[in-house]
C-alpha cells in the first residue's frame, strides 16, 4: 500500500515536472504549435469587433507570415483565390473583417514535420471555421510551409487540400 | 500487519472503499488496462463522433452522437447507400496518442456522407436527382430536393461519389463530390 502510494506520487510528480519543463523550455514543434494556436485566434473575427481590434488583428496576422508568403486557397462558396505577399494578405484579411460579422477559427489534427536543420517545417492541419449562429461550418484540410525568421516561426506558404472534388 | 498489506475493509471510510476498492495496486492495474482497451477501441475500432451540421438531415440531426466502425470495410469494399466517414486531415492514430500525452487538442474532423457512386461509374445530377450510368437512382432517404445540377463525372477505379441526404439545401452550401477510397475511414454504426 505504502509503496503503491509512493509510486503514484512519484509518477504524478514526474508528470508535473515534465509539463513544467515543456512549458518553460519548449521544443521547436511545441513552439510551432503555440504559434498556430495564436494564428487561429488571430484569424478568428470576434462579433462586433472595433476598428482598433481589426487593426491589431491585422498587424498580428502579418507578423505570423513571411514577406514572400503565398496563399492558395479554395474557399467554400467563393472558389479559388491566390494571394502573394503581405500586402495582398492584409487586403484580403481587411475585406474579411469588413464583410463577415464574426468567425471562429480552430486548427485541428495538427501534424508538424520539422526539416533537418530545424529552420523550415511542414504542417498539415484541418481548419474549422464557424460563422456565428450558422448551422453549417466549413472544414478544410490545409498544408502550410513554415520558415524560421529572426528566431520566430512564420508561415511562408499555405494551400488547401482538396478532400472532395467535382 | 495484514495478510495482503491492506487494512480490513470495515476500517476504511466508505469513500475510500468506493474509490480504490480492496487493493490500490489492483485498482490501478485494472484502471490502466481499462484505459488502454478503451483508448485502443475508440481510436482503432469504434471511433465516437459528434455530428455537426445539417447536410445529412433528416437521417442524422445536428449535434447527434454516433460511432464510426473502422473495421467495416476490411472484408468488403464500401457499397452504394453506405454512410461513411471521410477523413479530413491525416487521422493518424500515433499523432492522436502523442497529442493526448502532450496535452494538445486531439479532435479530428470527418465528413459523414452517403456513397451513391461506385468506382468506374458515371454520376450526374439532374433537377436534384442523382443519375448513375444514365439511370435515375432511387433514394427513399431524401425527403427534400432543390434543383441541383451536375455535369457527368466519370469515377476512376479507386474513387467514390459521396453526397449528403439533405438535398433541400442550396447546392453551393453542400459539400459533395468525388473522393478517393483511402479517405474512407469507416462506416457509421447506426
Amino acid at each position: 500500500m505504502k509503496i503503491a502510494t509512493r509510486l503514484l506520487g512519484l509518477v504524478i510528480l514526474l508528470g508535473l515536472g515534465w509539463v513544467a519543463w515543456r512549458h518553460f523550455f519548449p521544443n521547436e514543434e511545441h513552439r510551432i504549435r503555440r504559434m498556430l494556436d495564436g494564428l487561429a485566434e488571430t484569424v478568428s473575427i470576434p462579433a462586433g469587433e472595433s476598428p482598433v481590434g481589426t487593426a491589431l488583428a491585422l498587424d498580428k496576422l502579418l507578423s505570423c507570415v513571411t514577406s514572400t508568403i503565398e496563399v492558395d486557397v479554395d474557399v467554400p462558396s467563393e472558389g479559388k483565390h491566390t494571394f502573394s505577399g503581405r500586402q495582398e494578405i492584409r487586403d484580403a484579411a481587411m475585406l474579411a473583417h469588413q464583410t463577415l460579422r464574426g468567425l471562429k477559427v480552430q486548427f485541428l489534427d495538427v501534424n508538424v514535420t520539422l526539416a533537418a536543420g530545424k529552420q523550415t517545417a511542414a504542417v498539415e492541419l484541418t481548419v474549422k471555421a464557424t460563422p456565428p449562429g450558422a448551422k453549417e461550418f466549413f472544414v478544410e484540410e490545409m498544408r502550410l510551409q513554415l520558415r524560421k525568421e529572426d528566431n520566430q516561426w512564420r508561415v511562408s506558404r499555405a494551400e488547401t487540400v482538396e478532400t472532395l472534388k467535382l | 500487519m495484514f495478510a495482503d498489506g491492506n487494512p480490513p475493509d470495515r476500517d476504511r471510510p466508505l469513500w475510500l472503499r468506493l474509490l480504490i476498492g480492496r487493493s490500490l495496486k489492483r485498482t490501478l492495474i485494472r484502471a490502466g488496462i481499462t484505459a488502454v482497451v478503451l483508448g485502443f477501441t475508440s481510436q482503432v475500432v469504434l471511433v465516437p463522433v459528434r455530428i455537426e451540421g445539417i447536410s445529412m438531415e433528416p437521417t442524422y440531426r445536428d449535434h447527434g452522437i454516433n460511432f464510426v466502425n473502422r473495421l467495416a470495410f476490411w472484408l468488403h469494399p464500401p457499397q452504394r447507400g453506405d454512410i461513411v466517414a471521410l477523413r479530413v486531415g491525416r487521422w493518424d492514430v500515433l499523432t492522436v496518442l502523442s497529442d493526448l500525452l502532450a496535452g494538445h487538442r486531439a479532435t479530428r474532423a470527418a465528413y459523414l456522407k452517403r456513397i451513391v457512386g461506385l468506382p468506374g461509374e458515371t454520376v450526374d445530377i439532374r433537377q436534384g436527382v442523382v443519375w448513375i450510368n444514365g439511370q435515375p437512382l432511387d433514394e427513399p432517404y431524401v425527403k427534400a430536393r432543390e434543383a441541383w445540377q451536375l455535369a457527368p463525372v466519370k469515377l476512376a477505379d479507386d474513387e467514390y461519389f459521396v453526397i449528403g441526404d439533405n438535398r433541400g439545401m442550396d447546392q453551393q452550401d453542400h459539400k459533395f463530390g468525388v473522393t478517393k477510397g483511402k479517405r474512407i475511414v469507416g462506416k457509421v454504426l447506426w
